[in-house]
């Protein structure tokens, strides 16, 4: 989509590559609150200029580790825009090389979809209210 | 006795004169006158020597038998002899005789008697004397080896005496040393009581500068922690400023060729972004690093103050040990000025005793000698005790026999 763009995430034991066309933007980490029984690899919610963005822990999903102090969340782009990635490692805007390309490269539609199917797979069931 | 021959020749007379009247009268051949009165006169005759003859010899003869008597040692019999004549006298001088050898019998015979009790009684006690002598001389040759062992024994107390003499002697000379021991100690000790208070008010100085710089580190950290502040807040901005810069050319490369250009201006901010957060970053590890190093400081000028702390106290307590040893020299020197003397006037003592041991020894050898002259006096005179034990039963033999001589006189009983 971009013709030739993607960024490089650094996590601690592998970099990865995510296409920056599938990235709506990059902004720093703010409180992220947790959700009670969210699915696993919710890390919970955070406001962005007045919207709410459901946070995805990265390195829980990529069985990885954070790599360093700075960490942000990246936004992804339509249709998930409400969705953002927490990323605990050096990011970088780079052309997309062959050698990038070489990288382990992440879906964040196939990801989100993931997701949501394990959400759906376990409905939310309030403990008030219902018989 | 001449009236009695008076009476007796006017008796033979009147007999001649009755013969001479009767036989004319009676016969009167004259022959046989002749031969009647011839042998009346012989027969008269015969009679009146008779008579005249045993008067003479009946008390000779009895003064005769008395002396058988006696002379057979029985002076019981007594002569009764009446009359003055030479025969009675001769009766009396013999019946005093008899008397007086009576008495000397008898006075033997009690001498004799005292003599075997005396013999006895002097041979019992030459016996005990004996047996005293045999114990005296048993004691004397006990004094005699008691003596020696006495004089070996002073020997070897005098040696004794002279080797604790040579350590009474060491004594003194250790106690002179102690006292110059004693007085130089006291006197380094005052220099070192002085010394220990000056570095005593060197730490305090040494504290008090290390306190200031304390404050200065402290200061030091303070300013570093607000360095890190800051450098986190360029780090924050840094990293917001990369953030925008991909944000930017995320959106130059979703804008396309138009873009380009914006993409190139994003890419520069982004690397000025990464540079200055790099820098950032090498300040805070140097502001890290200032702090670490402050921390160091601090943490060794605390332990510097606890040093010096510990030290001004164990320099307190060296001064007092240091006046406790300038005390405790001080009362050594006095003692060791007293033991100094009390082993002069002990070595002069001892000199006295072994002196007075030396004279002992010679008296003991003295003992020794007089006792072994005094056994020899007593075997000479346990000797004499034997010869006079053996006289003393010689003695009483002897007066055995004189009293068994003695008893072949037999004595009357006298009136006591």
């Amino acid at each position: 989509m971009s013709g030739g763009r993607a960024l490089l995430i650094g996590l601690e034991r592998n970099r990865y590559r995510i296409d920056a066309g599938a990235i709506d933007g990059l902004v720093p980490t703010a409180s992220i609150v947790p959700v009670p029984r969210a699915p696993r690899g919710v890390l919970g919610l955070t406001e962005w200029r007045g919207r709410l963005l459901t946070v995805i822990d990265l390195p829980l999903i990529l069985d990885e580790r954070p790599n360093g102090d700075a960490a942000c969340l990246v936004r992804l782009a339509s249709p998930h825009a409400s969705t953002a990635l927490f990323v605990p490692g050096p990011v970088r805007l780079v052309d997309d090389t062959a050698d990038v390309r070489q990288l382990e490269t992440i879906d964040p539609v196939r990801l989100v979809e993931a997701i949501e199917l394990r959400l759906r797979s376990r409905p939310f069931r309030g403990n008030r209210g219902v018989a | 006795m001449q009236k009695k021959l008076a009476a007796w020749f006017l008796l033979v007379a009147l007999l001649y004169a009755l013969v001479g009247i009767a036989v004319p009268r009676l016969q009167p051949d004259p022959f046989w006158q002749v031969i009647l009165i011839g042998s009346s006169y012989v027969v008269i005759g015969l009679g009146v020597s008779w008579l005249v003859s045993y008067l003479l010899t009946r008390r000779l003869t009895e003064l005769a038998r008395a002396a058988s008597v006696i002379s057979r040692g029985d002076l019981t019999r007594a002569v009764h002899i009446k009359g003055d004549d030479e025969t009675a006298q001769l009766a009396r001088s013999f019946s005093m005789m008899s008397e007086s050898l009576q008495n000397i019998v008898l006075e033997v015979s009690n001498v004799a008697e005292q003599i075997n009790g005396s013999a006895q009684s002097l041979s019992s006690t030459a016996t005990e004397l004996n047996h005293t002598t045999d114990e005296i001389a048993e004691t004397t040759r006990q004094i005699a080896d008691g003596a020696e062992q006495q004089a070996r024994q002073v020997a070897g107390t005098s040696s004794t005496t002279r080797e604790l003499a040579g350590s009474i002697e060491l004594v003194s000379e250790s106690a002179r040393s102690v006292l110059r021991s004693a007085t130089e100690v006291s006197s380094r000790t005052s220099g070192g009581v002085a010394d220990v208070r000056r570095a005593e008010e060197g730490i305090r100085r040494l504290e008090m500068s290390t306190e200031a710089a304390g404050m200065q580190v402290a200061g030091f950290r303070s300013k570093a922690n607000e360095i890190a502040s800051i450098v986190n807040f360029i780090s924050s901005i840094a990293h917001q400023t990369h953030l925008l810069a991909i944000n930017a050319a995320i959106e130059a490369a979703r804008a396309g060729e138009e873009g380009k250009g914006f993409a190139v201006v994003a890419d520069e901010v982004s690397r000025l972004a990464d540079n200055a957060s790099g820098f950032a970053d090498k300040i805070s590890s140097l502001s890290d690093e200032i702090i670490a190093g402050s921390e160091l400081v601090a943490g060794g000028i605390r332990e510097r103050m606890v040093i010096s702390k510990e030290l001004r106290a164990v320099i307190q307590s060296t001064t007092q040990s240091l006046e406790q040893i300038q005390q405790s020299s001080r009362d050594t020197a006095e003692r060791a000025e007293e033991i100094s003397g009390l082993t002069e006037s002990q070595l002069g003592a001892a000199s006295r005793v072994v002196a007075s041991l030396e004279q002992i020894s010679g008296i003991a050898h003295l003992n020794a000698k007089g006792t072994e002259e005094a056994s020899d006096a007593t075997a000479q005179q346990n000797e004499s005790m034997r010869r006079m034990a053996g006289s003393a039963h010689t003695l009483a033999q002897t007066s055995d026999q004189l009293r068994d001589l003695i008893e072949i006189f037999k004595l009357r009983p006298r009136a006591r």
